[in-house]
Protein backbone atom coordinates (compact mmCIF):
# COMPACT_ATOMS: atom_id res chain seq x y z
CA UNK A 1 0.00 0.00 0.00
CA UNK A 2 1.32 3.42 -0.95
CA UNK A 3 2.31 5.71 1.84
CA UNK A 4 -0.05 8.61 2.53
CA UNK A 5 1.54 11.96 1.91
CA UNK A 6 1.13 14.43 4.79
CA UNK A 7 2.09 18.11 4.58
CA UNK A 8 2.72 19.54 8.03
CA UNK A 9 2.51 23.35 8.32
CA UNK A 10 3.50 24.68 11.74
CA UNK A 11 5.96 27.36 12.85
CA UNK A 12 7.19 25.29 15.81
CA UNK A 13 10.20 23.62 14.20
CA UNK A 14 10.98 21.10 16.90
CA UNK A 15 7.36 19.98 16.95
CA UNK A 16 7.22 19.44 13.19
CA UNK A 17 10.45 17.42 13.27
CA UNK A 18 9.13 15.15 15.99
CA UNK A 19 5.71 14.64 14.42
CA UNK A 20 7.44 13.74 11.15
CA UNK A 21 9.65 11.24 12.99
CA UNK A 22 6.70 9.68 14.79
CA UNK A 23 4.37 9.49 11.81
CA UNK A 24 7.02 8.09 9.49
CA UNK A 25 8.01 5.55 12.10
CA UNK A 26 4.57 3.97 11.77
CA UNK A 27 5.50 3.09 8.19
CA UNK A 28 2.21 4.50 6.86
CA UNK A 29 3.17 8.06 6.00
CA UNK A 30 5.52 10.27 4.07
CA UNK A 31 5.70 13.67 5.79
CA UNK A 32 6.89 16.99 4.41
CA UNK A 33 7.42 20.02 6.66
CA UNK A 34 6.78 23.70 6.05
CA UNK A 35 7.44 26.13 8.91
CA UNK A 36 6.20 29.31 7.21
CA UNK A 37 2.52 29.90 6.59
CA UNK A 38 3.32 32.14 3.62
CA UNK A 39 5.12 29.29 1.86
CA UNK A 40 2.44 26.68 2.50
CA UNK A 41 0.69 26.93 -0.87
CA UNK A 42 3.97 26.66 -2.78
CA UNK A 43 5.03 23.68 -0.66
CA UNK A 44 1.67 21.99 -1.24
CA UNK A 45 1.86 22.48 -4.99
CA UNK A 46 5.30 20.90 -5.03
CA UNK A 47 4.58 18.02 -2.65
CA UNK A 48 1.01 17.16 -3.71
CA UNK A 49 -0.09 15.91 -0.27
CA UNK A 50 -3.06 13.63 0.45
CA UNK A 51 -3.80 15.66 3.56
CA UNK A 52 -2.54 18.86 5.21
CA UNK A 53 -2.01 19.36 8.95
CA UNK A 54 -2.18 23.11 9.52
CA UNK A 55 -1.34 25.13 12.65
CA UNK A 56 -3.91 27.82 13.47
CA UNK A 57 -1.66 30.45 15.06
CA UNK A 58 1.50 31.24 13.12
CA UNK A 59 3.45 34.51 13.21
CA UNK A 60 3.65 35.24 9.50
CA UNK A 61 0.19 34.09 8.40
CA UNK A 62 -2.82 32.76 10.26
CA UNK A 63 -3.80 29.16 9.54
CA UNK A 64 -7.25 30.28 8.43
CA UNK A 65 -5.76 32.48 5.75
CA UNK A 66 -3.44 29.73 4.59
CA UNK A 67 -6.47 27.44 4.31
CA UNK A 68 -8.31 30.09 2.31
CA UNK A 69 -5.48 30.25 -0.21
CA UNK A 70 -5.21 26.48 -0.43
CA UNK A 71 -8.92 26.28 -1.23
CA UNK A 72 -8.60 28.92 -3.93
CA UNK A 73 -6.01 26.80 -5.69
CA UNK A 74 -7.67 24.52 -8.26
CA UNK A 75 -5.23 21.65 -7.75
CA UNK A 76 -5.32 21.81 -3.96
CA UNK A 77 -8.89 22.68 -3.09
CA UNK A 78 -9.96 19.07 -2.60
CA UNK A 79 -7.08 18.21 -0.25
CA UNK A 80 -8.49 17.76 3.28
CA UNK A 81 -7.10 20.06 5.96
CA UNK A 82 -6.91 19.29 9.65
CA UNK A 83 -6.26 22.32 11.86
CA UNK A 84 -3.94 21.94 14.83
CA UNK A 85 -4.98 24.29 17.61
CA UNK A 86 -3.60 25.21 21.00
CA UNK A 87 -6.46 27.44 22.10
CA UNK A 88 -9.31 24.98 21.87
CA UNK A 89 -9.41 22.05 24.26
CA UNK A 90 -9.59 18.46 23.09
CA UNK A 91 -12.91 18.14 24.90
CA UNK A 92 -14.42 21.06 23.08
CA UNK A 93 -13.25 19.62 19.77
CA UNK A 94 -14.72 16.20 20.47
CA UNK A 95 -17.95 17.71 21.82
CA UNK A 96 -18.25 19.56 18.53
CA UNK A 97 -17.77 16.25 16.67
CA UNK A 98 -14.25 17.09 15.55
CA UNK A 99 -15.29 20.04 13.43
CA UNK A 100 -15.79 23.69 14.26
CA UNK A 101 -17.50 25.81 11.64
CA UNK A 102 -17.19 22.94 9.18
CA UNK A 103 -13.42 22.61 9.69
CA UNK A 104 -11.65 19.63 11.23
CA UNK A 105 -9.66 20.29 14.35
CA UNK A 106 -7.15 18.52 16.53
CA UNK A 107 -6.24 20.02 19.89
CA UNK A 108 -2.58 20.25 20.84
CA UNK A 109 -0.89 18.43 22.41
CA UNK A 110 -1.83 15.43 20.27
CA UNK A 111 -0.40 11.98 20.59
CA UNK A 112 0.63 9.83 17.68
CA UNK A 113 -2.43 7.60 17.76
CA UNK A 114 -4.78 10.58 17.60
CA UNK A 115 -2.93 11.88 14.55
CA UNK A 116 -3.00 8.50 12.83
CA UNK A 117 -6.73 8.10 13.56
CA UNK A 118 -7.61 11.59 12.36
CA UNK A 119 -5.67 11.21 9.13
CA UNK A 120 -7.18 7.76 8.59
CA UNK A 121 -10.67 9.24 8.80
CA UNK A 122 -10.07 11.53 5.87
CA UNK A 123 -7.64 9.67 3.63
CA UNK A 124 -8.43 6.16 2.51
CA UNK B 1 -42.66 117.35 95.11
CA UNK B 2 -44.27 114.22 93.71
CA UNK B 3 -47.83 113.49 94.69
CA UNK B 4 -48.09 111.81 98.04
CA UNK B 5 -47.90 108.06 97.58
CA UNK B 6 -51.10 106.29 98.58
CA UNK B 7 -49.26 104.07 101.09
CA UNK B 8 -47.71 107.15 102.82
CA UNK B 9 -51.13 108.78 102.96
CA UNK B 10 -52.60 105.73 104.59
CA UNK B 11 -49.85 105.56 107.20
CA UNK B 12 -50.08 109.32 108.07
CA UNK B 13 -53.76 108.86 108.62
CA UNK B 14 -53.42 105.73 110.72
CA UNK B 15 -50.52 106.83 112.97
CA UNK B 16 -50.82 110.66 113.15
CA UNK B 17 -54.42 111.15 112.14
CA UNK B 18 -53.64 113.77 109.49
CA UNK B 19 -55.13 113.91 105.97
CA UNK B 20 -52.81 116.56 104.60
CA UNK B 21 -49.04 116.34 105.17
CA UNK B 22 -48.93 120.14 104.78
CA UNK B 23 -50.52 120.32 108.24
CA UNK B 24 -47.42 118.75 109.80
CA UNK B 25 -44.48 120.74 111.17
CA UNK B 26 -42.24 122.07 108.36
CA UNK B 27 -39.04 120.47 109.81
CA UNK B 28 -40.63 117.02 108.97
CA UNK B 29 -40.90 117.83 105.33
CA UNK B 30 -37.51 116.58 103.99
CA UNK B 31 -38.02 113.35 105.93
CA UNK B 32 -41.54 112.84 104.50
CA UNK B 33 -40.34 113.65 101.00
CA UNK B 34 -37.58 111.08 101.03
CA UNK B 35 -40.02 108.43 102.34
CA UNK B 36 -42.47 109.39 99.61
CA UNK B 37 -39.62 109.13 97.06
CA UNK B 38 -38.67 105.69 98.37
CA UNK B 39 -42.25 104.43 97.95
CA UNK B 40 -42.40 105.66 94.39
CA UNK B 41 -38.99 104.21 93.63
CA UNK B 42 -39.97 100.80 94.94
CA UNK B 43 -43.10 100.95 92.81
CA UNK B 44 -40.99 101.59 89.74
CA UNK B 45 -38.61 98.76 90.65
CA UNK B 46 -41.49 96.36 91.11
CA UNK B 47 -42.93 97.21 87.71
CA UNK B 48 -39.55 96.68 86.15
CA UNK B 49 -39.03 93.35 87.82
CA UNK B 50 -42.47 92.22 86.88
CA UNK B 51 -41.93 93.27 83.28
CA UNK B 52 -38.66 91.53 82.95
CA UNK B 53 -40.05 88.41 84.57
CA UNK B 54 -42.90 88.44 82.16
CA UNK B 55 -40.52 88.88 79.28
CA UNK B 56 -38.19 86.09 80.27
CA UNK B 57 -40.99 83.66 80.79
CA UNK B 58 -42.24 84.43 77.30
CA UNK B 59 -38.75 83.86 75.99
CA UNK B 60 -38.47 80.62 77.90
CA UNK B 61 -41.71 79.48 76.40
CA UNK B 62 -40.58 80.24 72.89
CA UNK B 63 -37.18 78.61 73.41
CA UNK B 64 -38.94 75.57 74.68
CA UNK B 65 -41.18 75.55 71.62
CA UNK B 66 -38.13 75.87 69.44
CA UNK B 67 -36.43 72.92 71.07
CA UNK B 68 -39.54 70.88 70.72
CA UNK B 69 -39.78 71.81 67.07
CA UNK B 70 -36.14 70.90 66.51
CA UNK B 71 -36.64 67.61 68.27
CA UNK B 72 -39.73 66.94 66.23
CA UNK B 73 -37.89 67.64 63.00
CA UNK B 74 -34.95 65.46 63.97
CA UNK B 75 -37.33 62.69 64.86
CA UNK B 76 -39.25 62.99 61.59
CA UNK B 77 -35.95 62.86 59.80
CA UNK B 78 -34.82 59.77 61.68
CA UNK B 79 -38.20 58.13 61.17
CA UNK B 80 -38.24 58.68 57.44
CA UNK B 81 -34.68 58.44 56.13
CA UNK B 82 -33.37 55.36 54.37
CA UNK B 83 -30.59 55.30 56.89
CA UNK B 84 -30.24 53.22 60.00
CA UNK B 85 -30.38 55.23 63.21
CA UNK B 86 -29.66 53.74 66.61
CA UNK B 87 -29.37 55.48 69.96
CA UNK B 88 -27.45 53.82 72.77
CA UNK B 89 -27.19 54.70 76.43
CA UNK B 90 -23.88 54.92 78.27
CA UNK B 91 -23.76 51.15 78.73
CA UNK B 92 -24.43 50.38 75.10
CA UNK B 93 -28.09 49.47 75.55
CA UNK B 94 -30.53 50.38 72.79
CA UNK B 95 -32.61 53.44 73.65
CA UNK B 96 -33.82 54.24 70.17
CA UNK B 97 -34.01 52.41 66.86
CA UNK B 98 -35.57 54.03 63.84
CA UNK B 99 -38.19 52.40 61.56
CA UNK B 100 -35.65 51.87 58.78
CA UNK B 101 -33.48 49.81 61.11
CA UNK B 102 -36.51 47.78 62.18
CA UNK B 103 -37.54 47.21 58.57
CA UNK B 104 -34.04 46.27 57.49
CA UNK B 105 -33.49 43.79 60.27
CA UNK B 106 -36.99 42.43 60.79
CA UNK B 107 -36.82 43.14 64.54
CA UNK B 108 -39.67 44.84 66.37
CA UNK B 109 -39.09 47.74 68.76
CA UNK B 110 -39.78 45.39 71.65
CA UNK B 111 -37.04 43.06 70.41
CA UNK B 112 -34.37 45.74 70.61
CA UNK B 113 -35.22 48.42 73.19
CA UNK B 114 -33.19 48.05 76.36
CA UNK B 115 -31.12 45.24 74.88
CA UNK B 116 -27.32 45.26 74.89
CA UNK B 117 -26.55 46.38 71.33
CA UNK B 118 -23.10 44.88 70.87
CA UNK B 119 -23.97 41.53 72.43
CA UNK B 120 -27.14 40.96 70.50
CA UNK B 121 -27.07 42.78 67.20
CA UNK B 122 -23.48 43.20 66.06
CA UNK B 123 -21.25 40.55 64.51
CA UNK B 124 -18.15 40.30 66.67
CA UNK B 125 -20.22 41.21 69.75
CA UNK B 126 -18.99 42.67 73.02
CA UNK B 127 -15.25 43.20 72.94
CA UNK B 128 -15.38 43.21 69.17
CA UNK B 129 -13.92 46.02 67.13
CA UNK B 130 -17.08 48.09 67.08
CA UNK B 131 -17.58 47.78 70.78
CA UNK B 132 -14.09 49.13 71.24
CA UNK B 133 -14.87 52.00 68.90
CA UNK B 134 -17.92 52.76 71.05
CA UNK B 135 -15.80 52.83 74.17
CA UNK B 136 -13.31 55.12 72.47
CA UNK B 137 -16.11 57.47 71.53
CA UNK B 138 -17.42 57.52 75.10
CA UNK B 139 -14.00 58.01 76.65
CA UNK B 140 -12.17 60.34 74.35
CA UNK B 141 -15.09 62.03 72.64
CA UNK B 142 -13.50 61.18 69.35
CA UNK B 143 -15.97 60.41 66.59
CA UNK B 144 -14.53 57.95 64.15
CA UNK B 145 -16.47 56.91 61.12
CA UNK B 146 -16.48 53.14 61.09
CA UNK B 147 -18.07 50.09 59.51
CA UNK B 148 -19.44 47.00 61.10
CA UNK B 149 -21.71 44.10 60.33
CA UNK B 150 -25.10 43.90 61.99
CA UNK B 151 -27.39 40.91 62.20
CA UNK B 152 -30.90 40.65 60.90
CA UNK B 153 -33.48 38.69 62.80
CA UNK B 154 -33.13 35.84 60.26
CA UNK B 155 -29.36 35.77 60.83
CA UNK B 156 -28.43 37.47 57.59
CA UNK B 157 -25.60 39.97 57.85
CA UNK B 158 -25.64 43.57 56.61
CA UNK B 159 -22.59 45.81 56.47
CA UNK B 160 -23.21 49.34 57.77
CA UNK B 161 -21.09 52.45 57.54
CA UNK B 162 -21.71 54.49 60.71
CA UNK B 163 -21.41 58.11 61.82
CA UNK B 164 -21.70 58.57 65.55
CA UNK B 165 -22.29 61.56 67.75
CA UNK B 166 -22.37 61.94 71.54
CA UNK B 167 -25.56 62.79 73.38
CA UNK B 168 -25.36 65.01 76.51
CA UNK B 169 -27.81 66.08 79.17
CA UNK B 170 -28.44 69.74 80.23
CA UNK B 171 -25.45 69.70 82.50
CA UNK B 172 -23.27 68.65 79.58
CA UNK B 173 -22.66 65.15 80.86
CA UNK B 174 -22.46 62.37 78.28
CA UNK B 175 -25.53 60.15 78.37
CA UNK B 176 -25.08 58.04 75.27
CA UNK B 177 -24.58 58.04 71.52
CA UNK B 178 -26.68 58.46 68.43
CA UNK B 179 -25.40 56.67 65.32
CA UNK B 180 -26.61 57.03 61.78
CA UNK B 181 -25.52 54.44 59.28
CA UNK B 182 -25.79 53.54 55.63
CA UNK B 183 -26.41 49.96 54.55
CA UNK B 184 -23.54 49.42 52.13
CA UNK B 185 -23.99 45.66 51.67
CA UNK B 186 -25.38 45.87 48.14
CA UNK B 187 -22.95 48.57 47.09
CA UNK B 188 -20.05 46.37 48.17
CA UNK B 189 -21.56 43.36 46.42
CA UNK B 190 -21.81 45.36 43.22
CA UNK B 191 -18.23 46.52 43.58
CA UNK B 192 -17.13 42.94 44.17
CA UNK B 193 -19.06 41.85 41.10
CA UNK B 194 -17.35 44.49 39.02
CA UNK B 195 -13.97 43.37 40.32
CA UNK B 196 -14.93 39.76 39.55
CA UNK B 197 -15.98 40.64 36.01
CA UNK B 198 -12.76 42.51 35.49
CA UNK B 199 -10.83 39.52 36.80
CA UNK B 200 -12.75 37.18 34.52
CA UNK B 201 -11.95 39.33 31.50
CA UNK B 202 -8.28 39.41 32.38
CA UNK B 203 -8.24 35.66 32.83
CA UNK B 204 -9.92 35.16 29.46
CA UNK B 205 -7.30 37.31 27.78
CA UNK B 206 -4.50 35.57 29.58
CA UNK B 207 -5.88 32.13 28.95
CA UNK B 208 -5.73 32.34 25.18
CA UNK B 209 -2.18 33.65 25.24
CA UNK B 210 -0.93 31.21 27.86
CA UNK B 211 -2.63 28.28 26.15
CA UNK B 212 -0.87 28.97 22.91
CA UNK B 213 2.53 29.59 24.47
CA UNK B 214 2.37 26.58 26.75
CA UNK B 215 0.62 24.01 24.62
CA UNK B 216 3.20 24.12 21.85
CA UNK B 217 6.10 23.22 24.14
CA UNK B 218 3.87 20.57 25.73
CA UNK B 219 3.17 19.16 22.28
CA UNK B 220 6.92 18.99 21.60
CA UNK B 221 7.49 17.18 24.90
CA UNK B 222 4.68 14.74 24.25
CA UNK B 223 5.81 13.91 20.75
CA UNK B 224 9.41 13.52 21.90
CA UNK B 225 8.49 11.22 24.76
CA UNK B 226 6.30 9.19 22.49
CA UNK B 227 9.15 8.81 20.05
CA UNK B 228 11.39 7.40 22.78
CA UNK B 229 8.72 5.07 24.08
CA UNK B 230 7.77 3.74 20.66
CA UNK B 231 11.10 3.59 18.93
CA UNK B 232 13.70 2.70 21.50
CA UNK B 233 14.22 -0.82 22.76
CA UNK B 234 15.17 -0.52 26.41
CA UNK B 235 15.73 -4.24 26.79
CA UNK B 236 15.60 -5.27 30.45
CA UNK B 237 15.77 -1.73 31.68
CA UNK B 238 12.46 -1.08 33.44
CA UNK B 239 13.48 2.24 34.95
CA UNK B 240 13.73 4.32 31.79
CA UNK B 241 10.28 3.41 30.41
CA UNK B 242 8.79 4.14 33.85
CA UNK B 243 10.46 7.54 33.94
CA UNK B 244 9.21 8.30 30.44
CA UNK B 245 5.67 7.36 31.44
CA UNK B 246 5.90 9.65 34.47
CA UNK B 247 7.08 12.45 32.23
CA UNK B 248 4.16 11.82 29.90
CA UNK B 249 1.76 12.07 32.83
CA UNK B 250 3.35 15.30 33.99
CA UNK B 251 2.85 16.79 30.53
CA UNK B 252 -0.79 15.72 30.48
CA UNK B 253 -1.29 17.23 33.91
CA UNK B 254 0.12 20.53 32.77
CA UNK B 255 -2.19 20.30 29.79
CA UNK B 256 -5.19 19.76 32.02
CA UNK B 257 -4.35 22.93 33.94
CA UNK B 258 -4.38 24.87 30.70
CA UNK B 259 -7.66 23.19 29.88
CA UNK B 260 -9.12 24.37 33.19
CA UNK B 261 -7.92 27.86 32.47
CA UNK B 262 -9.52 27.81 29.03
CA UNK B 263 -12.76 26.44 30.48
CA UNK B 264 -12.80 29.30 32.94
CA UNK B 265 -12.36 31.86 30.22
CA UNK B 266 -14.99 30.51 27.85
CA UNK B 267 -18.05 32.59 27.17
CA UNK B 268 -20.88 30.75 28.83
CA UNK B 269 -22.78 28.38 26.61
CA UNK B 270 -25.60 27.45 28.86
CA UNK B 271 -28.33 25.02 28.18
CA UNK B 272 -30.91 26.07 30.72
CA UNK B 273 -33.85 23.90 31.71
CA UNK B 274 -36.12 23.71 34.73
CA UNK B 275 -34.58 21.04 36.94
CA UNK B 276 -34.89 19.61 40.40
CA UNK B 277 -31.59 20.07 42.23
CA UNK B 278 -31.94 16.90 44.34
CA UNK B 279 -31.28 14.29 41.62
CA UNK B 280 -28.41 16.38 40.24
CA UNK B 281 -26.81 16.23 43.69
CA UNK B 282 -27.36 12.48 43.88
CA UNK B 283 -25.91 11.93 40.40
CA UNK B 284 -22.82 13.95 41.25
CA UNK B 285 -22.29 11.71 44.24
CA UNK B 286 -22.74 8.54 42.18
CA UNK B 287 -19.84 9.61 39.98
CA UNK B 288 -17.61 9.81 43.05
CA UNK B 289 -19.09 7.00 45.14
CA UNK B 290 -16.42 4.35 44.48
CA UNK B 291 -13.67 6.71 45.42
CA UNK B 292 -15.55 7.94 48.52
CA UNK B 293 -16.37 4.41 49.70
CA UNK B 294 -12.72 3.46 49.56
CA UNK B 295 -11.87 6.46 51.70
CA UNK B 296 -14.67 5.92 54.24
CA UNK B 297 -16.45 9.08 53.25
CA UNK B 298 -20.17 8.84 53.89
CA UNK B 299 -22.92 11.14 52.68
CA UNK B 300 -25.84 12.18 54.81
CA UNK B 301 -28.82 13.43 52.82
CA UNK B 302 -31.33 15.98 54.06
CA UNK B 303 -33.11 16.70 50.81
CA UNK B 304 -36.37 18.60 50.77
CA UNK B 305 -38.77 16.41 48.75
CA UNK B 306 -40.94 19.42 47.89
CA UNK B 307 -38.14 21.44 46.32
CA UNK B 308 -39.33 23.78 43.55
CA UNK B 309 -37.68 23.56 40.12
CA UNK B 310 -34.93 25.99 39.24
CA UNK B 311 -33.72 26.95 35.79
CA UNK B 312 -30.19 25.61 35.47
CA UNK B 313 -27.64 23.98 33.21
CA UNK B 314 -27.54 20.44 34.57
CA UNK B 315 -24.07 19.60 33.27
CA UNK B 316 -22.59 22.75 34.75
CA UNK B 317 -24.25 22.04 38.10
CA UNK B 318 -22.83 18.53 38.11
CA UNK B 319 -19.43 20.15 37.85
CA UNK B 320 -20.24 22.52 40.72
CA UNK B 321 -21.27 19.70 43.03
CA UNK B 322 -18.39 17.43 42.01
CA UNK B 323 -15.87 20.22 42.68
CA UNK B 324 -17.43 20.88 46.09
CA UNK B 325 -17.68 17.19 47.03
CA UNK B 326 -14.05 16.76 46.00
CA UNK B 327 -12.97 19.72 48.12
CA UNK B 328 -14.89 18.30 51.08
CA UNK B 329 -13.38 14.84 50.67
CA UNK B 330 -9.88 16.23 50.17
CA UNK B 331 -10.20 18.06 53.49
CA UNK B 332 -10.81 14.78 55.35
CA UNK B 333 -8.07 12.85 57.07
CA UNK B 334 -7.28 9.16 56.48
CA UNK B 335 -10.12 8.11 58.73
CA UNK B 336 -12.75 9.53 56.39
CA UNK B 337 -15.74 11.56 57.48
CA UNK B 338 -19.25 12.72 56.72
CA UNK B 339 -20.52 15.11 54.07
CA UNK B 340 -24.00 16.45 54.84
CA UNK B 341 -26.08 17.66 51.92
CA UNK B 342 -29.16 19.69 52.70
CA UNK B 343 -31.62 21.33 50.31
CA UNK B 344 -34.41 23.75 51.22
CA UNK B 345 -36.40 26.73 50.04
CA UNK B 346 -36.14 30.16 51.61
CA UNK B 347 -37.89 33.44 50.97
CA UNK B 348 -35.64 36.10 49.55
CA UNK B 349 -36.01 39.68 48.34
CA UNK B 350 -37.25 38.93 44.86
CA UNK B 351 -39.20 35.75 45.59
CA UNK B 352 -37.84 32.37 46.61
CA UNK B 353 -34.44 30.74 46.59
CA UNK B 354 -33.46 27.10 46.53
CA UNK B 355 -30.65 26.66 49.01
CA UNK B 356 -28.13 23.83 48.93
CA UNK B 357 -25.81 23.45 51.88
CA UNK B 358 -22.82 21.09 51.74
CA UNK B 359 -21.07 20.60 55.06
CA UNK B 360 -18.08 18.43 55.82
CA UNK B 361 -16.24 17.14 58.85
CA UNK B 362 -12.85 17.94 57.33
CA UNK B 363 -10.09 20.32 58.35
CA UNK B 364 -12.00 23.51 57.57
CA UNK B 365 -10.37 26.43 55.82
CA UNK B 366 -7.45 28.15 57.54
CA UNK B 367 -8.70 31.68 58.37
CA UNK B 368 -5.69 33.35 56.77
CA UNK B 369 -6.48 31.88 53.35
CA UNK B 370 -10.25 32.36 53.54
CA UNK B 371 -10.20 35.53 51.44
CA UNK B 372 -8.26 33.86 48.64
CA UNK B 373 -10.02 30.55 48.08
CA UNK B 374 -11.95 31.89 45.08
CA UNK B 375 -8.81 33.23 43.39
CA UNK B 376 -7.79 31.29 40.29
CA UNK B 377 -4.78 29.05 41.02
CA UNK B 378 -5.00 29.52 44.74
CA UNK B 379 -4.52 26.11 46.31
CA UNK B 380 -3.19 24.66 49.54
CA UNK B 381 -2.79 21.32 47.75
CA UNK B 382 0.08 22.23 45.50
CA UNK B 383 2.04 19.10 44.68
CA UNK B 384 -0.95 16.93 45.64
CA UNK B 385 -2.97 17.43 42.50
CA UNK B 386 -4.63 20.75 43.34
CA UNK B 387 -4.81 23.29 40.54
CA UNK B 388 -6.77 25.93 42.44
CA UNK B 389 -9.37 26.24 39.73
CA UNK B 390 -12.16 24.28 41.45
CA UNK B 391 -13.79 27.12 43.36
CA UNK B 392 -13.29 29.84 40.71
CA UNK B 393 -15.13 27.58 38.27
CA UNK B 394 -17.88 26.96 40.84
CA UNK B 395 -18.27 30.69 41.48
CA UNK B 396 -18.35 31.39 37.77
CA UNK B 397 -21.11 28.86 37.20
CA UNK B 398 -23.13 30.13 40.16
CA UNK B 399 -22.94 33.67 38.78
CA UNK B 400 -24.08 32.45 35.37
CA UNK B 401 -27.18 31.11 37.13
CA UNK B 402 -27.79 34.36 38.97
CA UNK B 403 -26.97 32.44 42.12
CA UNK B 404 -24.51 32.92 44.95
CA UNK B 405 -21.98 30.87 46.89
CA UNK B 406 -20.76 31.46 50.43
CA UNK B 407 -18.18 29.45 52.27
CA UNK B 408 -17.40 29.59 55.95
CA UNK B 409 -16.10 27.33 58.66
CA UNK B 410 -18.44 25.50 61.00
CA UNK B 411 -18.12 26.05 64.73
CA UNK B 412 -17.81 22.28 65.13
CA UNK B 413 -15.01 22.18 62.54
CA UNK B 414 -15.15 21.53 58.84
CA UNK B 415 -16.43 23.72 56.05
CA UNK B 416 -19.95 24.98 55.31
CA UNK B 417 -20.79 25.79 51.71
CA UNK B 418 -24.07 27.52 50.92
CA UNK B 419 -25.39 27.82 47.38
CA UNK B 420 -28.46 29.88 46.50
CA UNK B 421 -30.39 29.56 43.25
CA UNK B 422 -33.16 32.03 42.49
CA UNK B 423 -36.49 30.41 41.70
CA UNK B 424 -37.69 32.37 38.71
CA UNK B 425 -41.27 32.81 37.73
CA UNK B 426 -42.52 30.91 34.72
CA UNK B 427 -42.54 33.99 32.46
CA UNK B 428 -39.01 34.86 33.47
CA UNK B 429 -38.10 31.31 32.58
CA UNK B 430 -39.63 31.74 29.16
CA UNK B 431 -37.62 34.89 28.72
CA UNK B 432 -34.49 33.02 29.75
CA UNK B 433 -35.15 30.44 27.04
CA UNK B 434 -35.82 33.12 24.46
CA UNK B 435 -32.43 34.67 25.28
CA UNK B 436 -30.85 31.29 24.82
CA UNK B 437 -32.28 31.19 21.30
N1 LIG C 1 -14.30 21.89 52.04
C1 LIG C 1 -13.09 22.44 52.22
N2 LIG C 1 -12.42 22.24 53.38
C2 LIG C 1 -11.20 22.80 53.58
N3 LIG C 1 -10.57 23.60 52.68
C3 LIG C 1 -11.18 23.85 51.52
C4 LIG C 1 -12.47 23.30 51.21
N4 LIG C 1 -12.82 23.74 49.99
C5 LIG C 1 -11.81 24.51 49.54
N5 LIG C 1 -10.82 24.58 50.44
C6 LIG C 1 -9.58 25.37 50.34
O1 LIG C 1 -9.70 26.22 49.21
C7 LIG C 1 -8.62 26.01 48.30
C8 LIG C 1 -9.09 26.27 46.89
O2 LIG C 1 -10.06 25.30 46.50
P1 LIG C 1 -10.22 24.96 44.97
O3 LIG C 1 -11.27 23.92 44.82
O4 LIG C 1 -10.39 26.22 44.21
O5 LIG C 1 -8.81 24.39 44.55
P2 LIG C 1 -8.15 22.99 44.96
O6 LIG C 1 -9.17 22.08 45.55
O7 LIG C 1 -6.93 23.28 45.75
O8 LIG C 1 -7.70 22.46 43.53
P3 LIG C 1 -8.66 21.83 42.38
O9 LIG C 1 -10.07 21.96 42.83
O10 LIG C 1 -8.38 22.68 41.18
O11 LIG C 1 -8.19 20.44 42.24
C9 LIG C 1 -8.17 24.59 48.57
O12 LIG C 1 -6.82 24.39 48.19
C10 LIG C 1 -8.38 24.48 50.08
O13 LIG C 1 -7.31 25.05 50.79
MG1 LIG D 1 -11.00 21.73 44.56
Amino acid sequence: MAKKKVLLVDDEESLTKLIKLNLEATGQFEVSIENRGTEAVKAARAFKPDIILLDVVMPDMEGSEVAQRLKEDGALKSVPIIFLTATVTAEEVSQAGGTIGGEMFLAKPVNVQQLVDAIGQHVH
Amino acid sequence: MRPVHSLLKRQLKRHLNVEDPGALPPEWRPFLESINEAYHQSDADRVMIERSMELSSQELLSINALTKERERRLRTLLENVSLVAVGLDKDGRVEYANPFYLKLTGFSEADVLGQPWFDRFVVGGTGGQTHQAFRRIMESEFFPQYENVILRKDGEERRISWNTTLLRDEKGDIIGTLSIGEDITDKLKLQQQMIDNEKARTIAQLAGGVAHEVKNPLAVLLQGLEYFIRQIDFGDNKIIPAILKDMQHAVLRADSIIKGLLDLSRPPQMSLKPENINPILENSYLLLKNNFDRRHIRLEWKLDPALPMVVVDKEKLLQVFINLFNNASEAMSQGGGVITVCTSTVKSEGGHCVVTVIEDTGSGIPPDVMSRIFDPFFTTKRGQGGTGLGLPIVKNIMQLHGGTIEIRNRKEGGAHVRLEFPVRKINQMAMGFAEQG
